[in-house]
């Protein structure tokens, strides 16, 4: 069965945020909303300075928490296991937002929840995510996580390391990071929302 | 020295924007308030004790409004409002706010039956100033409810009872949210909801009722401290990220509401008032007056606190 996944390699990515810009322009997000949140971390004293840059977005869990709150089935996960958003179905509860550990939800000015789909309609068409086709470095790769030949599964086999973020939600994300100097946060030092005094 | 910068940031990031607003911390207080108070004079009805007549008709009239001021707030915190009417076509039976929507419904429905008994005796209607077309249904459902007054009772005491956990169970099947991730939060719910339906009922009665209603007060509030000090201990045993949660309770902004309104303010000295008026010393009726009041203030302070506490900690 597939398993859709994402790996972004933290040694290749620029910060060149063409990701973003090509995430915003292919799924028409409002201003003042992202579906990709970027993360530039520098650690050390000049100049002896480690610089990571990190895109977080939803990470397609494979036991997602966001999915069983949900009380009218508008948030489901498909067998490849996409979770997406049936706006027509949402009602705004904003149940599934307080559900993501990884705060990657938001409320679309229209009133329903929005956050990245993999690019599920480009999927459908034999195209790649649009943060991943557009990557001036090759820095993300997607795929079948089931498929060994598969970019995503080549990437991750390739990388010295792999690892997603903060596995203690036990939702198992399937986005991996690659490649990582800098630790990756997780519930022992507080996740992202925790460190800006969520 | 390290440095993080955050490009793509969401409300949601922002700790001043929390998911859940105020509205949905008044909606846990009124639907606890509303099973509490089906529960309570539930159990008052079924012990056919006529001192508490005034008190069961209160609740009964109360009750409906108070739970239609709670949708309301549920309906304000929806950011799509238009969808309102798919949490009525859909059962998830995964999902808390699924359930609580269906228990609304049927609590709604329990309490129509319930007002319709009680309304033919207040003076509205005795004074024929509603409507003909408006009396002759309500005095109808009135005596259908009544002929099935014990079923009713019993039907009460278990919704009121499911609608006053299910505020608690909402929060505690959230994991994203250590603050509550405990299985003690819908019990407490439950009881501060019982308490705060007991205090409600306390502004309305004779003195004489009131007098006989504080055994029952105090044990709630004895209850209710004790079911706070599990809450915490099963965080404190908890993980790594739910005994850090607890952590949020400490400090301002939400320790000191904590502490001074909910514990000191909501519990403490109206346990006190009320072990003063059980020992019969003498106490000013304006200070017995006021231990109710307090109780409904720490009950409401609490769904505050908690609510709004708990969307800041994150795992």
């Amino acid at each position: 069965m597939t398993r859709y996944a994402m790996a972004s390699d933290v040694e290749r990515c620029l910060g060149c945020q063409a990701c973003l810009v090509a995430c915003k322009t292919e799924n028409e997000v409002p201003d003042d909303r992202y579906r990709l949140r970027m993360r530039e971390t520098v650690v050390g004293r000049f100049p002896d300075l480690v610089a990571e840059t990190r895109l977080e977005q939803c990470f397609h869990c494979d036991d997602p928490p966001c999915v069983p709150v949900c009380p009218t089935g508008a948030t489901y996960q498909t067998d490849d296991g996409l979770v997406l958003i049936d706006p027509e179905k949402c009602t705004g509860c904003k149940a599934c937002v307080t559900a993501c550990p990884y705060g990657m939800r938001y409320v679309h000015p229209g009133g329903w929840i929005d956050k990245c789909s993999f690019c599920d309609h480009r999927l459908e068409q034999g195209l790649g995510p649009a943060c991943v086709d557009t990557c001036p470095t090759g820095a993300r790769a997607f795929g079948d996580l089931e498929d060994p030949s598969s970019p995503v599964s080549i990437a991750i086999a390739g990388a010295r390391s792999s690892e997603v973020l903060n596995p203690s939600t036990e939702a198992e994300p399937s986005l991996f990071y690659l490649n990582c100097r800098l630790p990756l946060t997780d519930g022992e030092e507080g996740s992202v929302l925790s460190e800006i005094g969520a | 020295m390290t440095e993080t910068d955050l490009t793509g940031l969401n409300p949601i990031t922002h700790p001043e924007l929390a998911t859940w607003e105020w509205p949905v911390a008044v909606y846990l207080f009124l639907g606890g308030l509303v099973g509490g108070l089906m529960i309570l004079v539930a159990v008052l009805r079924l012990r056919r004790d006529r001192t508490f007549d005034q008190a069961v008709r209160i609740a009964d009239l109360w009750a409906l409004p108070l739970l239609a001021a709670g949708l309301v707030m549920l309906f304000l915190d929806l950011s799509y409002k238009l969808h309102a009417w798919r949490f009525f076509v859909t059962f998830q039976v995964t999902s808390a706010m699924s359930w609580g929507s269906w228990i609304l419904l049927v609590a709604g429905l329990v309490l129509i039956l319930r007002a319709s008994i009680s309304l033919p005796s207040t003076r509205v209607m005795a004074s024929g100033r509603l409507p003909r077309w408006l009396r002759r249904p309500i005095t109808a459902v009135g005596g259908w409810a009544e002929a099935r007054s014990r079923t009713l009772d019993w039907a009460s005491i278990v919704v009121g009872a499911a609608l006053a956990l299910y505020t608690g169970i909402l929060l505690s099947t959230i994991p994203a949210r250590p603050l509550w991730d405990s299985v003690v939060l819908a019990p407490l719910f439950l009881v501060s909801g019982v308490a705060a339906a007991g205090a409600f009922v306390c502004l309305y009665i004779s003195a004489e009722a009131h007098r006989r209603l504080i055994p029952v007060a105090i044990s709630l509030c004895a209850l209710e401290l004790a079911l706070i000090a599990a809450f915490f201990a099963t965080l404190a045993l908890g993980t790594k990220a739910t005994s850090r949660a607890l952590g949020i309770l400490g400090g301002w902004p939400f320790g000191a509401p904590f502490w001074v309104v909910v514990i000191a303010g909501g519990l403490l000295v109206p346990l006190s008032i009320e072990t003063s008026e059980l020992r019969r010393r003498s106490v000013p009726p304006a200070v017995s007056r006021a231990a109710p009041v307090l109780k409904l203030i720490g009950s409401a302070g609490l769904r505050f606190v908690i609510v709004l506490a708990g969307l800041q900690t994150v795992m």
